[in-house]
């Protein structure tokens, strides 16, 4: 019996022996996934804010020069490529709805090496040489300020993230290189951070995870903003990287003046006009009861109608809104004299850019009678 | 709705998914560009198989042949219209339009060259010439003509 009781006493020591050191594996293996998970989200929150800054930060771009409808506000700034004080100030004589952006660009004109990479990364924008170290010195600058916390600066933040340091400072050692500001005088914002986060040190060896994280956003200035004031708001671009984590989202916005903006709507107009030597145009709904959309009927017809083609489209989604261009080509037809027709009921069904279509024509002067023969009502002013 | 109802409906196009408010949805579905050009081939055939009895059904075809960007087809667009013409369907009508509207974005694309847009467009005015000799013509079949071979000739000067 006693010998027994020896024999369960020896696999109860090993029993215990293997279950606590599974259990106490398991419980270090959570313990570094959680680290990897809150460095992982707290860096994806950053650079979140990093974008979003970027973002309001083009509305400053678009104050020093861009936006011709402020043009003694842009004068004034533009005189000397002044300091980002001036722009603040004139800032607040434009609209207090600006105060935020006004807070923001006071915050960082006393910084004057924030100052110096921010100027160099407007110059590298206007002449379009793509990605540099401009564009990174500004994230570092943003990042720094958006890690530092009530009671701590950003590298004991980062220190205590498990940031592994590979270059001066843990902030330094995350790589922002590939992230773009406006390239190739496009609106996209991409912050791209590359990092490693280092795992508890365990029986003297180092183990890393390589993080790649990205935020994209789109640049918002003023003299866009002007305009789709003018006409509607636009939905917000929403955009998630293939790796990425972090979203972020807001208003569009080119660097051009409002004049070669309507040069530029005007040359996309005159791609999407389609037959263009018909006096007849016809609008209406891509879908409707029939099944018939007016590309269809307009071209069976051999009328003018308005499509823009799919590349074209790709290439000016995120400058231009939908609406804006279907209206310069509303106006350019009606000046040409042409008679409008519509493939739907202009009383029933009005929905997405039919409706803003028929409206802008009852604003005009037109009211609709229908063509029981074709099927299609004529806009006819009274 | 799904996704290939959404693409079929649009004709492929995404700048009309967006003006009517459904590109969302259709992007929400991560359609392959391969996929697209699958149902696109198959709207074409059918397309082009209905022309005889629905008179849009040759322009829904020229759209497929756009999005598939494909110069080869503009000849099978052409055999159709040779078939129309011969058994006098008066949809042969309807598919000139089309027909211009496809020459003219194909040339302004660079995917037809000067020389072969030259020679669609000798095409396209023998068989303006040929309907208006047709006895079925029309108040409305004119106005097409017309309104054809003005764009024609507007792809003419622009050569």
């Amino acid at each position: 019996m006693k010998e027994k009781n020896n024999k369960n006493s020896g696999a109860i020591i090993i029993e215990a022996t293997i279950s606590l050191t599974t259990f106490m594996f398991t419980i270090v293996m959570i313990l570094f996934m959680c680290h990897i998970c809150y460095a992982q989200a707290k860096v994806g929150t950053v650079i979140d804010g990093v974008a979003k800054d970027l973002a309001e930060f083009s509305y400053v771009y678009s104050m020093t020069g861009a936006n011709k409808s402020q043009s003694s506000l842009s004068n004034q700034a533009s005189a000397a490529r002044m300091g980002v004080e001036d722009v603040c100030d004139s800032l607040n004589d434009v609209s207090e709805a600006v105060t935020s952006i006004s807070d923001f660009a006071s915050s960082i004109a006393g910084d004057s090496e924030m100052q110096s990479s921010l100027f160099a990364l407007l110059k590298n924008t206007a002449f379009e040489t793509g990605k540099s170290l401009a564009t990174q010195e500004v994230v570092y600058a943003f990042a720094k300020n958006r890690f530092s916390g009530v009671s701590a600066d950003a590298e004991t933040v980062l220190s205590r993230l498990g940031i592994k340091k590979s270059g001066t400072t843990y902030l330094r050692s995350i790589d922002f290189s590939e992230s773009v500001f406006c390239l190739n005088g496009g609106r996209d914002i991409k912050i791209v951070a590359r990092y490693s986060v280092k795992l508890i040190e365990l029986l003297d060896t180092e183990i890393c995870f390589d993080i790649v994280q990205c935020a994209s956003t789109t640049a918002w200035n003023s003299a866009e903003r002007d305009v789709v004031l003018q006409t509607e708001p636009k939905p917000e671009t929403t955009e998630a990287s293939s790796q990425g984590e972090t979203t972020t989202e807001s208003e569009t916005i080119p660097e051009e003046t409002t004049t070669q903006k309507q040069e530029t709507i005007k040359d996309i107009v005159n791609e999407a006009t389609h037959n263009p030597a018909s006096d007849q145009v016809m609008l209406g709904k891509f879908t409707n009861n029939k099944n018939e959309n007016y590309i269809e009927k307009a071209e069976s017809m051999s009328m003018t109608y308005f499509s823009v083609s799919d590349e074209r489209w790709e290439e000016i989604n995120y400058q231009y809104d939908a609406w804006e261009i279907n209206k310069e080509f509303l106006k350019q037809q009606e000046a040409a004299g042409k008679t409008f027709y519509l493939n739907d009921n202009p009383n029933t069904n009005l929905t997405g850019s039919f409706a803003k279509e028929v409206l802008w024509l009852r604003e005009q002067g037109y009211e609709f009678e229908k063509n029981e023969v074709l099927g299609i009502w004529k806009a006819v002013r009274k | 709705m799904n996704a290939k109802e959404i693409f079929t409906m649009y004709h492929g196009s995404k700048f009309q998914m967006e003006r009517e408010g459904n590109l969302r949805e259709y992007q929400s579905f991560g359609i392959t560009k391969e996929t697209e050009i699958a149902w696109a081939k198959e709207a074409f055939s059918e397309a082009c198989n209905s022309v005889t009895v629905d008179e849009n059904a040759f322009s829904r075809a020229r759209l497929f042949v756009g999005f598939l960007k494909d110069a080869s087809l503009i000849d099978v667009l052409i055999s159709i219209q040779q078939k129309l013409l011969a058994d006098d369907n008066r949809n042969i009508f309807f598919s000139v339009g089309p027909m211009v509207s496809l020459v003219t974005d194909f040339y302004r694309l660079k995917y037809i060259d000067k020389c072969k847009t030259e020679k669609y467009i000798i095409y396209l005015n023998d068989l303006i010439k040929d309907l208006e000799l047709k006895d079925m013509l029309d108040k409305c079949f004119s106005g097409v003509l017309l309104n054809s071979k003005a764009n024609l000739d507007s792809l003419e000067a622009e050569l």
